[in-house]
C-alpha cells in the first residue's frame, strides 16, 4: 500500500509540529485540575466570597465582631493597603470586595450618629450583593439592641448580636451526578479538546493533501500501476485511521486525568460526542486540504478557523457569556452544538431517554454539517480535476 | 543611497502578505473574536436577581408575615434588580423546576423554613442569608423581650428594627471600569507588537549572506551593511507602527474596548513596542544561524509564551505572575506593553506607565547591541547552501 505508506511518513514527519497542540493541552488539563478542588455534594457550604479588610480606626470589639461574623461568609485575602495594590487586585480578581471602616467609626455608631462602611467592588456583582447583604444584616442587629438597651456596652452588644446571628436556616441538598465544581471542569476540558482535534486534524489531513496535491506529484502517481481507486481507497483508510487515533489519544488523555470524576454513562455518552465531532473534523480537513495549496495558506485558514469556530461556539469561554447574537450565529457552527451536547451531558442529574432524546439531535446537526462540507469538498475536487484535464 | 534602499525595503514588505496577513490581519480578527466570545461577560457576571420557587402549601399560607417579607424582596426598588423573582408553585412543580436549573432554590415550609438546592454557590447562599435573616431578626425580639418584658406592655417605646438602613457607601475603584476584560484586548495588542519581529527576522535575513540569496547579492553592494540593516529596520518599524496604529483604532472604534483617554501615551507605547519587537526578531535572526522556519518558530514560541504571561490566556495569570514573581513581569516586554496600556486605563498616576516604557527602551536598545554583535563584520569564504524562504 504505497500510497498509505507515504501517508504515515507525512504524518510521522509532522508529529514535533502536531505535539505542540497536545503538549499545550495536557499542561492546560493539569492546571485545570490543580485549580479545582472537588467539593462535596451532600452539604451546603455557604459561598465564601474574598474580602480585603481594612480597619483605619484601631479595631474595636464592635469592628472585631464583624470581622468574625464575616469569617462565616469571606476569606480574608492579605493585600498591601495602599492604592495601588488595592485597585490591582480588584481589577484581576484577587478580591471581589474591599471594605474599609474609616476612623471613629465605631464612637460615631455608638452614639446613634448616621456612619458608613465604604466599599469598593465590582460594581453589582453577585459576590458584592451577597456580602452587602450580611454586612448590612450584623450592623443593623446591632443598630437594633443599640437603640432598644439603653447603656448597652459594646461587648453585650456583639455577643447578642452574634447569638442571634447564628440562628440558621436549614438547607437541604439535592444530589446531581456530577458535582457542578467538578462539571465545570470536565465541560472545560472537553470543550477545549475540540480545538486541539481540529488542529490535529486539519494541520495532519491538510499536510498530507497539500503534499499529495503537488501538480507533478500527483501526475506522476496517476500514471502509476496502482489505479486510482486503490489510491483513494488508501486516502481513505489513512484518514480515517488518522482520526481514530486521534480521537483515541484525546479519549486517553480525558479517561487518564478525569476517569474518575465522571459517571460511566457520562463518559460514554461524552466520547460518542467527540467521536462524532472528529469525524466533523475530518470533513473540515478535506476541504480545506483540497481548496487550498500553500503550506502558509495552510497555517493561516487552520488558525482563523479553529480559533474563529471555537471562540464564537464557547468552547474557550462558556457559552453563558457569550452575546445572543454570536450564539445564533454559532449554530450553523459543529463546535457549537459539540459544546452544547457536552455543558448539557455532564451537568444532567439523572440521564433518562426523555432527556437523552433532544440531545442526540446535536450529534445529527454535527454529522448533518460534516455531511455538507464533504459534499462542498467533493464538488471543489471535481472542479479542481476538470479544470487540469481541460 | 539610504533613501533608495528604504524605499525598496518598504516595497519588498509591503508585497510581503504572509507577514502583513499575521501582523495585522490576524489580530484584527483575533480581538474581533474576543468581542465575541465576552459580548455576554458584563450581564452574566452582574447580578440579575434570584429566581426562587416558593411551594405553596398550608404553613405557607398561614404564615403572613412571611408571605410579606418575601413579598418585599420581589419587589423593584428604584432602578435596582429585586433581590428575588419567586414563583409560588406546588412541590412537584418546584422540584421540576430546580433539575431544568429554572430556579436558584426552592423555599419550603415544611413548618419550618426550609431551603433546597442543587449545589453550593452564590446565589443559593444569598437565599440563605435572606432567610437567616428572616429567623434571626425574630430571634432578636424574642431575646429583647426576655430581657426587657417591660416593652412588650408598651410597644411603642421600642424602637424598630429596620433591616434597609444601609451602611455601605461604595466607592469607585479605578479611573475607568473595573473590566477584566480589557486586559485581553492589551495583551493581544503586546503579541501583536511582538509579532513585529517576524519584520525583525526578514529585515536581518536579507542582509545576511548566508541567510538568503538576496542576502547574498546585497553584500555584494557597496553599501555599508549597517546602513543596509537600519534601512530596514525603519521601514519594518513604521509598517509595524503603522499597523499598530490601524489594530488599536479597530479596537476602540469598531469592538468599543477602553483604553483610557490618553492617545498620545497610547502611541508612544506603540511606538516603543514596536521598536522592541521588532530588534528582537533581529537579534534572534542575528544570533540563530539556522533556516528561516526554526526562526519562525522559535520567535513564535517566544512570543505566546510571553504573551501568555502578560494575559493572554488568562487575564489574572498577569496578576499572578506580578504578585508571584516580581521580577518576571519586569523582564518580560509583552507583559510591560500591556501593563503600560492598563497603568494608562486604571491609574490616576503616570510612574508606573514611565517605568514601563523606560524599560521597553531598555529591552531595544539590548536587542539592538546584541543584534549588531551578532551581524557585523560577517565574512563568507563559502555559503554552501542558501534556502529561500519563500
Amino acid at each position: 500500500m504505497p500510497v498509505f505508506q507515504a501517508y504515515k511518513r507525512v504524518i510521522k514527519k509532522s508529529i514535533p509540529q502536531l505535539l505542540i497542540y497536545i503538549i499545550v493541552f495536557v499542561t492546560f488539563a493539569a492546571i485545570l485540575m490543580s485549580s479545582g478542588a472537588p467539593a462535596s455534594t451532600v452539604r451546603f457550604d455557604d459561598a465564601r466570597a474574598r474580602i480585603a479588610f481594612m480597619d483605619e480606626a484601631d479595631s474595636s470589639i464592635l469592628t472585631e465582631g464583624l470581622k468574625n461574623y464575616l469569617l462565616q461568609y469571606a476569606d480574608f485575602v492579605d493585600v498591601k493597603h495602599d492604592q495601588a495594590s488595592l485597585q490591582d487586585a480588584l481589577f484581576f480578581d484577587e478580591v471581589d470586595y474591599i471594605l474599609r471602616i474609616p476612623a471613629g467609626f465605631t464612637e460615631g455608631f455608638l452614639e446613634g450618629k448616621p456612619v458608613g462602611l465604604e466599599k469598593i467592588s465590582l460594581p453589582n456583582s453577585v459576590s458584592s450583593v451577597y456580602l452587602d447583604i450580611n454586612i448590612n444584616k450584623y450592623m443593623n442587629m446591632a443598630r437594633f439592641y443599640l437603640a432598644n438597651i439603653p447603656g448597652i456596652i459594646q461587648q453585650e452588644l456583639v455577643d447578642l448580636v452574634s447569638r442571634d446571628l447564628s440562628v440558621e436556616t436549614a438547607v437541604e441538598v439535592r444530589p446531581t451526578a456530577v458535582n457542578a465544581d467538578a462539571g465545570e471542569t470536565l465541560s472545560i476540558f472537553y470543550n477545549y479538546m475540540s480545538y486541539v482535534l481540529l488542529n490535529l486534524l486539519i494541520l495532519g489531513v491538510g499536510t498530507f493533501m497539500l503534499v499529495f496535491n503537488q501538480r507533478d506529484l500527483r501526475r506522476r502517481t496517476l500514471c502509476s500501476p496502482v489505479p486510482l481507486r486503490q489510491q483513494n481507497m488508501q486516502i481513505l483508510l489513512g484518514n480515517l485511521i488518522y482520526a481514530v487515533v486521534c480521537w483515541i489519544i484525546m479519549m486517553a488523555l480525558g479517561f487518564v486525568l478525569y476517569g474518575k470524576a465522571m459517571p460511566a454513562k457520562q463518559t460514554i455518552l461524552v466520547a460518542l460526542n467527540t467521536f462524532v465531532f472528529t469525524f466533523v473534523c475530518l470533513s473540515i480537513s478535506f476541504l480545506i486540504g483540497s481548496a487550498l495549496s500553500s503550506r502558509n495558506a495552510l497555517s493561516a485558514v487552520t488558525n482563523v478557523l479553529s480559533l474563529g469556530m471555537c471562540f464564537t461556539s464557547g468552547a474557550f469561554v462558556p457559552q453563558y457569556l457569550i452575546g445572543e447574537q454570536v450564539l445564533a450565529f454559532a449554530r450553523i457552527l459543529p463546535t457549537y452544538w459539540y459544546v452544547k451536547y457536552n455543558n448539557e451531558i455532564i451537568n444532567m442529574a439523572n440521564i433518562t431517554w426523555d432527556l437523552l432524546k433532544p440531545r442526540l439531535g446535536y450529534l445529527g446537526m454535527q454529522m448533518g454539517i460534516a455531511v455538507a462540507v464533504l459534499a462542498v469538498a467533493l464538488v471543489i475536487i471535481k472542479q479542481k480535476r476538470q479544470a487540469q484535464e481541460a | 543611497m539610504f533613501a533608495h534602499v528604504f524605499r525598496y525595503r518598504m516595497k519588498c514588505f509591503l508585497g510581503d502578505r504572509v507577514t502583513l496577513f499575521w501582523t495585522m490581519v490576524f489580530p484584527i480578527l483575533l480581538s474581533t473574536l474576543f468581542l465575541m466570545a465576552f459580548s455576554n461577560f458584563g450581564k452574566a457576571t452582574s447580578f440579575a436577581g434570584i429566581k426562587v420557587a416558593v411551594v405553596n402549601n398550608d404553613a405557607y399560607q398561614e404564615n403572613r408575615m412571611f408571605q410579606e417579607t418575601l413579598a418585599a424582596a420581589a419587589e423593584k426598588q428604584g432602578d435596582e434588580e429585586p433581590l428575588l423573582s419567586m414563583e409560588l408553585v406546588s412541590l412537584g412543580e418546584a422540584e421540576t423546576l430546580l433539575d431544568q436549573g429554572e430556579v436558584h432554590g426552592i423555599i419550603l415550609l415544611d413548618p419550618d423554613i426550609k431551603l433546597v438546592v442543587n449545589q453550593s454557590g452564590f446565589n443559593q447562599s444569598i437565599i440563605k442569608s435572606f432567610l437567616d435573616q428572616y429567623q434571626q431578626v425574630s430571634a432578636s425580639y424574642t431575646s429583647l423581650f426576655q430581657m426587657n418584658p417591660g416593652l412588650l406592655a408598651s410597644r411603642d417605646t421600642l424602637k424598630d428594627y429596620s433591616a434597609d438602613y444601609d451602611f455601605i457607601v461604595e466607592k469607585n475603584p479605578g479611573k475607568n471600569k473595573t473590566d477584566i476584560t480589557v486586559t485581553y484586548f492589551y495583551a493581544l495588542l503586546a503579541m501583536t507588537t511582538l509579532y513585529g519581529s517576524f519584520w525583525g527576522i526578514r529585515a536581518v535575513n536579507e542582509v545576511q549572506a548566508d541567510q538568503s540569496m538576496k542576502g547574498a547579492r546585497i553584500n555584494l553592494a557597496p553599501v555599508h551593511k549597517m546602513k543596509m540593516l537600519l534601512a530596514a529596520i525603519l521601514a519594518a518599524w513604521i509598517i509595524q507602527f503603522v499597523e499598530l496604529t490601524i489594530l488599536i483604532l479597530y479596537m476602540s472604534m469598531v469592538l468599543k474596548v477602553s483604553f483610557g483617554s490618553q492617545a498620545g501615551c497610547i502611541l508612544l507605547t506603540c511606538l516603543v513596542g514596536s521598536l522592541t519587537g521588532i530588534t528582537l526578531g533581529t537579534m534572534v535572526g542575528g544570533l540563530i544561524k539556522k533556516s528561516d522556519g526554526i526562526k519562525t518558530g522559535i520567535l513564535l514560541g517566544i512570543t505566546m509564551t510571553l504573551s501568555g504571561f502578560a494575559g493572554l490566556y488568562f487575564a489574572s495569570f498577569k496578576y499572578v505572575v506580578t504578585k508571584a514573581v516580581p521580577v518576571l513581569a519586569y523582564i518580560n516586554p509583552a507583559n510591560l506593553i500591556t501593563d503600560a496600556l492598563y497603568a494608562l486605563y486604571y491609574y490616576d498616576t503616570y510612574e508606573r506607565f514611565t517605568l514601563n516604557i523606560i524599560l521597553l527602551l531598555a529591552f531595544a536598545a539590548v536587542f539592538c547591541l546584541l543584534t549588531y554583535l551578532s551581524v557585523r563584520r560577517d565574512r563568507y569564504a563559502s555559503i554552501p547552501s542558501i534556502q529561500e524562504g519563500d
